[in-house]
């Protein structure tokens, strides 16, 4: 199996990174000995055997849905390259 | 003073305790070290000395008190993986070459809560992908032991500043082996503790399931040490297990007589090294000569672990990089002229190419049409993977064998070649799949590099991994090896 130049265009579309048209062939190249290398997980049959997501079963504690901390929100903005009246900016995304 | 940087870390409280030396002397004899011999390994992306200094300031005033803990007034490096207020925190990126954080990660408060002091963040590969540090944004760091070969990563700087004794101890993180083949490289002791220890909370993320922060040291015994105070619950993380506070060093000395230890015989195969082969073949039977019984055990899916951990951590990789979005912190790209071009050329600019290779990759796991063969295929083998290590530890305490095939190798010696470079993992991917606890130790020397060996437990019994590996130490002196001398101090 292979990776195209299509299926590379399509996960950098998904993924939204930009790629360099003369890059594509390298992309393909490599991904492609990478996708055949995880191939190797096809020698084996797994039919029978439940998907494990976490290696400790006992997850995701959750807490009750009450305000802990002070508000934070200047704190987190201080940091952001483009800013107007507290709200992040981007260019315009509606007509 | 010099001799202090030999010290464990035990020498090092007893002369800050009897005032041989305060801990702004020590620090500052730390900071010395690092501005000379940095320059040389570059283990350090950032150097905290005004910070550090003041810490240390701080934790005389504690030690004059009567109120010092037992690291405080100790100097320590920081992975730059763990996120720092008021102090930049890049984890090896372009991507946040600028970023600070507004406020701590678990493992930095609480350090600080113990006095610890924090000489500086270390070099990694970037965002932890990586093996060799190759990857890290700042160039690698190099190991002290021969700065023309790599030194390991992804927790690569902290592995070299304690080789370059640089630093007594340091924080490290391991995804799928990113604290015990540095570790391996550099000559040094690492532990990746059970999946859940130590709070992945300011730890910032690359493959949530399997990341999992520890110490950093040039022994056990100070291992145990920096575990005990970054080790416990944590509410602010997850998936932090429930266990409270523990002293890990309270059983160091245990006997490890009738212990049982196997030999999984799949590590043992025709790639290893034969001369690492031979050096954890001695140390295996020096194990056996302080009491242990040794027991040949089989892994049987050891072959198929490396691919299925890039499927995993290639996926949980794609979906946390997708928080840089140029947006709200982090690189952005000048003049975007649509949303879309926002994100993309902020993503293609800040990303670098291992990073780019694996969120691609990861996509590809995860769409739709090929999640079944992939993303779903590598969680069914995790959990044959999972049934080895709980069948074999019904008839055994610990899991022997070396932590990397190789000893460390030149730089760029896989720059074109990224599968090579995955397999140098399979030996430690593995229990970052399983989530279990796992330790490197220096076992010997070839061409005159360190060898580790890789000793494994069962979930949360730290204390007995840690016991085995003090005793082994107890009775040799490679862990005492050190560089200095080639590094023009």
């Amino acid at each position: 199996m292979s990776i195209s130049s299509k299926n590379v265009e399509e996960m950098a579309r998904l993924a939204r990174i930009s790629i360099n048209s003369k890059d594509i062939p390298s992309y393909c190249e490599q991904l492609s000995k990478i996708l055949n290398f995880m191939n190797e997980m096809q020698s084996i049959d797994t039919d029978t055997i439940e998907p494990l997501a976490h290696p400790i079963e006992e997850i995701n504690a959750t807490r009750a849905d009450v305000v802990t901390e002070a508000d934070t929100r200047q704190n987190a903005h201080q940091y952001a390259n483009h800013m107007l009246d507290n709200f992040y900016t981007v260019p315009q995304v509606i007509d | 003073m010099h001799d202090v940087i030999l010290s464990t870390v035990s020498t090092l409280k007893e002369g800050l305790l009897s005032k041989k030396y305060s801990s702004v002397e020590l620090t500052t004899e730390y900071l010395d070290r690092i501005a000379t011999i940095d320059t040389s390994t570059n283990s350090f992306i950032t150097v905290c000395e005004e910070e550090a200094l003041r810490q240390a300031a701080r934790a005389d005033e504690l030690i004059k008190q009567g109120k010092a803990g037992v690291l405080t007034g100790i100097p320590y490096a920081n992975k730059d993986i763990f996120c720092t207020k008021n102090i930049r925190t890049t984890c090896g990126s372009k991507m946040l070459d600028n970023f600070i954080a507004p406020y701590n990660a678990t493992v930095v408060e609480k350090c600080m809560d113990a006095g610890m002091v924090m000489l500086g963040k270390t070099n990694m590969d970037e965002f932890a992908m990586g093996s060799s540090n190759e990857t890290s944004y700042y160039g690698r760091a190099n190991n002290p032991w021969d700065l023309t070969r790599v030194s390991g990563g992804s927790s690569g700087g902290s592995a070299a500043a304690i080789a370059a004794r640089l630093a007594p101890l340091a924080t490290g993180s391991d995804t799928g082996g990113s604290i015990r083949q540095p570790s391996a490289f550099c000559g040094i002791s690492g532990l990746k503790p059970t999946y859940g220890r130590v709070s992945r909370y300011g730890m910032i993320a690359f493959g949530s399931s399997l990341d999992q922060g520890g110490p950093m040291a040039h022994c056990v015994e100070d291992l145990a040490l920096l575990l005990s105070v970054i080790a416990g619950h944590d509410h602010k993380d997850s998936t932090s297990n429930k266990r409270g506070p523990e002293d890990f060093s309270r059983h160091l000395n245990k006997s490890i007589k009738s212990k049982v230890i196997g030999i999984p015989k799949e590590y043992f195969s025709n790639n290893l090294n034969p001369e690492i082969q031979i050096i954890i073949d001695e140390a295996i039977k020096h194990i056996e000569k302080l009491g242990a019984k040794i027991k040949d055990v089989s892994l049987p899916s050891t072959s198929l672990v490396v691919p299925t951990y890039y499927v995993l951590a290639s996926a949980e990789c794609s979906s946390n990089m997708s928080r840089y979005d140029g947006v709200r912190f982090g690189h952005r790209c000048e003049d975007p002229n649509s949303i879309d071009d926002l994100y993309e050329r902020s993503r293609a600019e800040g990303f670098g190419d291992e990073v780019k290779r694996r969120i691609l990759m990861g996509t590809y796991a995860l769409s739709s049409g090929y999640y079944d063969a992939y993303y779903e295929k590598a969680q069914k083998i995790r959990r044959l993977v999972k049934n080895d290590y709980i069948s074999v530890f019904k008839d055994v305490d610990f899991l022997i064998g070396p932590t990397c095939p190789s000893i460390a190798f030149h730089a760029e010696t896989f720059a074109h070649d990224p599968v090579q470079m995955y397999l140098s993992d399979v030996y430690t991917v593995s229990a970052n799949l399983a989530g279990l606890p796992s330790l490197s130790l220096p076992a010997g020397f070839t061409q005159g590099m360190p060898v580790g060996m890789q000793i494994t437990g069962n979930y949360f019994k730290e204390s007995e991994l840690l016991s085995l590996g003090h005793a082994y130490q107890t009775n040799t002196d490679w862990h005492n090896r050190y560089t200095t001398e080639k590094l023009g101090r």
